[in-house]
C-alpha cells in the first residue's frame, strides 16, 4: 500500500515534471493554415488608451509610446523595479587581443559586475572592433545566453574560417567595417533554467527585504535579459571603438523577442534585426497561428510577467498587440527575418505586425517600402527601407542569408553606402583574395 | 577498480588531448594561402596511357574513361573484391507509414541484410515518396551523417521547422516539386574506420585468413560507395521510385563517397558534392587545407596503396578533376563554401574547370572559364555546376534549394 503511493506519488511527480519538457505536447494542436486565423481587430496604434487619437510625433512620444512601453512592461515582459539598495554596475577589461584573426580586429573581454551589499554577480561581455577603423563602428549585438563563456566567440577552424563558433561570420562583419558585441545575458538568471519561477541570478539584488518572489508586475525572463542588454549598452556608452548609436541588437527566436524587447524600452539601440522570433516578438497574437498567447502562458510561464496570466484565454481583450512593440521601435531601423515553413512563428504575422506599425515610421517621415498587406514572394528581400523584410526558404534559425542581409541592412542604414554583395567584400575592388593559380605565377600545365 | 579508474581518466585526457589537438593540427603546417600552393601539373584527363588524344565519345568511354576508373580503384578508393561466396541482400520493410507529414507522402523504413558465410552486416535506409504524384518520381539519394536506424532518427521536425527532417533534410521542398528523398547513413556498413571489424562489409569480402582489406582494395571511401550502389539495387526494385532519375549527394567526407559512387555506378543519374574537399571534388595536387596526409592519417579511408603518395602528390597519375569527368555525361553539382578553408574550394573549382573538356565532348558546357564564378553566382543549368558560397562547412537551405533546381532542371528536360 504504502509502496503503491510512493508509486503514483513518482509518477505525479514524473508526470509534472516532463509536462514542462515535452515540445511535442507545447506545439500539439497549434494551427497553422490561414484559413484557421480567426475575425480579430487590431488595437489601433495610434488612439491611447483612453481613446485620444494621435496625430503628431509629439503625442506619439510624450503619451502613446510611453503608455504602450508601460503596459508591455507591466503585464507582458514585466519592468525593472527599483531595488531596496542601489544595484551599482562595474566594468573591468579581463583580456584584450589586439592581434584576433592574423590582426583583422582586437576582442576585448569585459566583466559586468552587479552588486549591492547583498550580492554580487557577473556577466562576462565580448566586442570585436575592426583595427582598420579610423573612426567609431557600426555593431551588431547578438543576443546569446551564454557564448562568451562557453567559448562561443572563440575563432571556429578552418572548415568554417573567419566564423567564431556560434557562427556568427565575424571575419565578414569586421572586412565591412562592422563591429560585434555579445553579452552572457544568461547569467543573470539562477537556478534551474527550465524551472516555472524565476529565482537567484539578478533577482536577488532587486528584492526588497524579505521579499522571496516576483512581484506581478515585475520581471519575466525576458526582462531579465532586456536588462542585461541594457546594461551591455551601459558598458558600450563608456568606450570608443564602437559608436553606441550604431548598435543593431540581433537575435533569434527567444533571443529575439529580447532583443525587441530591450529596443523597444531602450532607445539607445539603434537598430534591430528580427530572426524568426514569432510570439511576444514580431508576430500578432490575435492570428492564433502557431504558438499562441494562452500557450505561452501555459508552457513558458516564466518567459512572460506573471500578470500575463491574467490575458490567458482573452488575448481578444489585451490592449495590445505586437506590431504596437514594432512601432516603439520606430524610427530606428527594424529587420524582420521569417522562415518559410516555421509555422510557430508565423511569419506572416511578422508582415501583418510590421505593416501595422508603419503609421508610426510614416510620422518620423522614414520610407517603409511595403507594397501593400500581401506578404512577398519567397527569398525577395526589402532592404531599402526603414523596416526591412525577408520571408525566406527554410525554418526556425539563422540562415547565412540572414547574416548577409543584416550586414547590408547596417550598410545602407549607418553606414550609408550602397549594401555590398559579398563578392565585393571576399573579392575587393575586382582583385580576388583567392586567386586563379597562373596569376602567381604557379602555373598550371596540363601536361 | 582504481587502476581502472585512472585508465579511465587518462584515456578521456587523451580523447580530450586529441580533439584540441587536431584543431591545432589543421591550423599548422597546412597550406591556405594560394600563394603558398606549390608548382603541380595535372595529369591530361584526355590523354591516354598510351600517349593518344581522346577527340571522340567512344575513344574517351572504350579507353580512356576505363582506363581512369582503373587507376581510381587501384591507387585511391581501392576495388571491390570478388567475395569467396556471393554477399546475399535481404530488404526487410520496418514499415510503412502511408500518412507522413499530413498524408504529404509515404514513408518506408528498410533494414537491408548482406550475408555469406564471413557473417552478417546491416543497412538501414528509408524512403520518403510523395503522395500526390502519379508515376514514379525522380528521387534524391542523400548519404547522411544522421543515422536512419530508429524511427526518432526518421521523423520529421515540429510547426518550428515544418516538413524539415529530423536529420536536416528540408524534406517539404522535395515534395513540393514532386521529388522522393531516399536517405541512408552512410558508413552504416563500414562502422570500424581501421580494422573493418563489427559491422563493417569489407570483412564479407575477404579470402582464407585475410585480415585487412589489401593493398588495392578498398577502405572506407569505397565501402560507403558499395552502400550506396546497394540503396540504389533497392531504389530500383520500388515502383514509386523513377530509377532513371535518382541524384546522389553526399556532404563532406560522404561527398567523396558520393562523387566515387557516381563514377563507378553510372545508374546514378546526377551526382551532388557538398564541401567534399579533398579525396571529392578537390585537386591533390595542390596540397590545400586537408591533404593526402590527413586523410591517411588516421583512419584507411582510401586504399592503402594511396599511402605512397602522401607528400609524393606529383606522382600520381590521376586527380580529383578526372573523378568528376569518369561522371559525364550525366550532370554533377559541386557546392564550395568559401570559409571552408579545409576543402580547398578553389581546388573544387579548378577540379571542376578541368574536368570541362569531357563534358564538352559530349556537347555539354561546363566551367570553362579559368576564373571562378562569383559567390553565391549559382548555374544549375549546365551539366557540371558549381558554386561557391558564402559561409563555411555544412548544409544551409540555400544549397537544398539549389540541388531542388538543378534535379528539377536537368530531370524535366529529359522528359517523362
Amino acid at each position: 500500500m504504502k509502496n503503491k503511493i510512493i508509486r503514483i506519488a513518482l509518477l505525479v511527480m514524473f508526470l509534472i515534471s516532463t509536462r514542462a519538457y515535452s515540445q511535442e505536447d507545447k506545439f500539439a494542436g497549434a494551427l497553422t493554415r490561414e484559413s484557421d486565423v480567426p475575425n480579430y481587430t487590431l488595437p489601433d496604434l495610434l488612439t491611447t488608451f483612453s481613446g485620444k487619437k494621435i496625430t503628431s510625433i509629439g503625442q506619439w512620444e510624450k503619451e502613446r509610446r510611453p503608455e504602450i512601453v508601460k503596459f508591455f512592461a507591466e503585464n507582458i515582459y514585466g519592468k525593472v523595479p527599483v531595488p531596496a539598495e542601489t544595484v551599482t554596475k562595474s566594468f573591468k577589461l579581463l583580456s584584450e587581443d589586439k592581434n584576433f584573426m592574423e590582426g583583422l580586429c582586437t576582442r576585448r573581454i569585459i566583466l559586468v559586475t552587479f552588486s549591492n551589499s547583498k550580492k554580487s554577480l557577473d556577466m562576462q561581455l565580448v566586442t570585436f572592433v575592426p583595427n582598420n577603423a579610423s573612426k567609431p563602428v557600426p555593431a551588431i549585438y547578438h543576443v546569446n545566453h551564454g557564448g562568451v563563456k562557453g567559448g562561443g566567440y572563440d575563432l571556429s577552424n578552418s572548415q568554417r574560417y573567419g566564423q567564431v563558433n556560434c557562427g556568427v561570420p565575424l571575419r565578414q562583419l569586421i572586412l565591412r567595417g562592422i563591429g560585434l558585441v555579445a553579452s552572457d545575458i544568461g547569467e543573470l538568471i539562477g537556478g534551474d533554467n527550465r524551472a516555472e519561477l524565476l529565482s537567484g541570478g539578478i533577482l536577488d539584488l532587486y528584492f526588497q527585504p524579505g521579499q522571496t518572489n516576483t512581484k506581478d508586475d515585475e520581471w519575466g525572463m525576458m526582462a531579465i535579459w532586456s536588462f542585461g542588454l541594457s546594461s551591455g549598452m551601459d558598458y558600450l556608452e563608456t568606450q570608443k571603438e564602437i559608436n553606441p548609436r550604431q548598435v543593431a541588437l540581433m537575435g533569434c527566436s527567444v533571443l529575439g523577442k529580447v532583443a525587441l524587447w530591450a529596443a523597444a524600452q531602450d532607445q539607445r539601440f539603434g537598430m534591430v534585426l528580427s530572426n524568426t522570433t514569432g510570439h511576444a516578438g514580431d508576430a500578432i497574437w490575435r492570428r492564433q497561428i502557431g504558438e499562441t498567447y494562452d500557450n505561452m502562458c501555459e508552457w513558458l510561464p516564466r518567459w512572460l510577467v506573471r500578470n500575463a496570466q491574467k490575458y490567458k484565454g482573452r488575448v481578444a481583450e489585451l490592449p495590445v498587440d505586437q506590431h504596437m512593440l514594432l512601432a516603439c521601435i520606430a524610427p530606428r531601423p527594424l529587420f524582420i527575418s521569417s522562415g518559410e515553413y516555421d509555422y510557430w512563428a508565423d511569419g506572416k504575422g511578422a508582415w501583418i505586425s510590421a505593416n501595422h506599425a508603419i503609421p508610426v515610421y510614416k510620422m518620423y517621415g522614414k520610407n517603409v517600402a511595403f507594397e501593400s498587406e500581401n506578404q512577398p514572394e519567397v527569398n525577395t528581400v526589402i532592404m531599402k527601407s526603414a523596416i526591412g523584410y525577408n520571408l525566406r526558404t527554410g525554418f526556425h534559425g539563422t540562415d547565412q542569408r540572414d547574416w548577409e542581409n543584416y550586414m547590408k541592412f547596417i550598410e545602407y542604414h549607418f553606414m550609408k553606402i550602397e549594401p555590398r554583395d559579398a563578392q565585393a567584400i571576399y573579392y575587393p575592388e575586382g582583385e580576388l583574395i583567392d586567386h586563379y593559380p597562373n596569376k602567381s605565377g604557379k602555373a598550371v600545365i596540363i601536361r | 577498480m582504481k587502476r581502472k579508474l585512472i585508465h579511465l581518466i587518462i584515456g578521456i585526457l587523451l580523447v580530450s588531448m586529441n580533439a584540441t589537438g587536431q584543431d591545432k593540427e589543421w591550423e599548422n603546417n597546412v597550406i591556405y594561402s594560394e600563394s603558398k600552393v606549390p608548382f603541380y601539373e595535372l595529369p591530361d584527363v584526355m590523354m591516354t596511357i598510351e600517349g593518344k588524344r581522346v577527340t571522340t565519345v567512344q575513344e574517351w568511354e572504350q579507353v580512356r574513361r576505363p582506363q581512369i576508373m582503373g587507376m581510381f580503384a587501384g591507387l585511391i578508393y581501392g576495388r571491390i573484391p570478388e567475395p569467396e561466396q556471393p554477399v546475399m541482400q535481404v530488404n526487410e520493410v520496418l514499415s510503412v507509414d502511408k500518412n507522413f507529414l499530413d498524408g504529404k507522402c509515404t514513408l518506408k523504413h528498410l533494414l537491408i541484410k548482406f550475408s555469406n558465410h564471413r557473417g552478417e552486416v546491416k543497412m538501414h535506409m528509408v524512403v520518403y515518396t510523395p503522395n500526390n504524384v502519379a508515376g514514379p518520381v525522380p528521387t534524391l539519394l542523400q548519404l547522411s551523417f544522421s543515422g536512419v536506424e530508429s524511427s526518432g532518427d526518421i521523423g520529421a521536425n515540429n510547426v518550428q521547422s515544418y516538413g524539415n527532417l529530423n536529420s536536416g533534410l528540408p524534406l517539404i521542398y522535395f515534395l513540393n516539386k514532386g521529388f522522393g528523398v531516399a536517405i541512408i547513413h552512410g558508413g552504416e556498413v563500414v562502422s570500424d574506420e581501421n580494422g573493418f571489424g563489427g559491422n563493417s562489409v569489407q570483412r564479407l569480402y575477404y579470402h582464407g585468413n585475410q585480415s585487412l582489406p589489401r593493398a588495392d582494395e578498398w577502405g572506407v571511401l569505397g565501402g560507403i560507395a558499395w552502400q550506396a550502389s546497394r540503396a540504389m539495387d533497392y531504389l530500383e526494385s520500388d515502383a514509386a521510385i523513377d530509377k532513371s532519375k535518382v541524384a546522389i549527394l553526399g556532404f563532406s567526407k560522404l561527398g567523396k563517397s558520393a562523387l566515387w559512387a557516381a563514377a563507378q555506378d553510372t545508374r546514378f543519374a546526377m551526382a551532388f558534392s557538398q564541401n567534399s574537399g579533398c579525396g571529392g571534388a578537390a585537386l591533390w595536387g595542390r596540397i590545400y587545407g586537408e591533404n593526402m596526409k590527413y586523410t591517411f592519417r588516421n583512419n584507411r579511408w582510401l586504399c592503402e596503396n594511396g599511402r605512397k603518395f602522401v607528400g609524393n602528390e606529383d606522382d600520381l597519375s590521376v586527380d580529383q578533376h578526372m573523378l568528376l569527368a569518369a561522371i559525364a555525361p550525366r550532370p554533377v553539382y559541386i557546392t564550395s563554401g568559401i570559409d571552408d578553408n579545409w576543402a580547398d574550394p578553389m581546388g573544387e573549382y579548378l577540379s571542376a574547370h578541368f574536368a570541362t573538356p569531357v563534358f564538352e565532348l559530349y556537347g555539354l558546357t561546363g566551367q570553362p572559364s579559368p576564373e571562378r564564378p562569383k559567390l553565391n553566382e549559382p548555374s544549375e543549368d549546365r551539366a557540371l555546376s558549381y558554386v561557391v558560397r558564402t559561409s563555411g562547412h555544412g548544409y544551409f537551405q540555400s544549397d537544398w534549394d539549389r540541388y531542388i533546381k538543378c534535379m528539377e532542371f536537368h530531370f524535366k528536360k529529359q522528359g517523362k
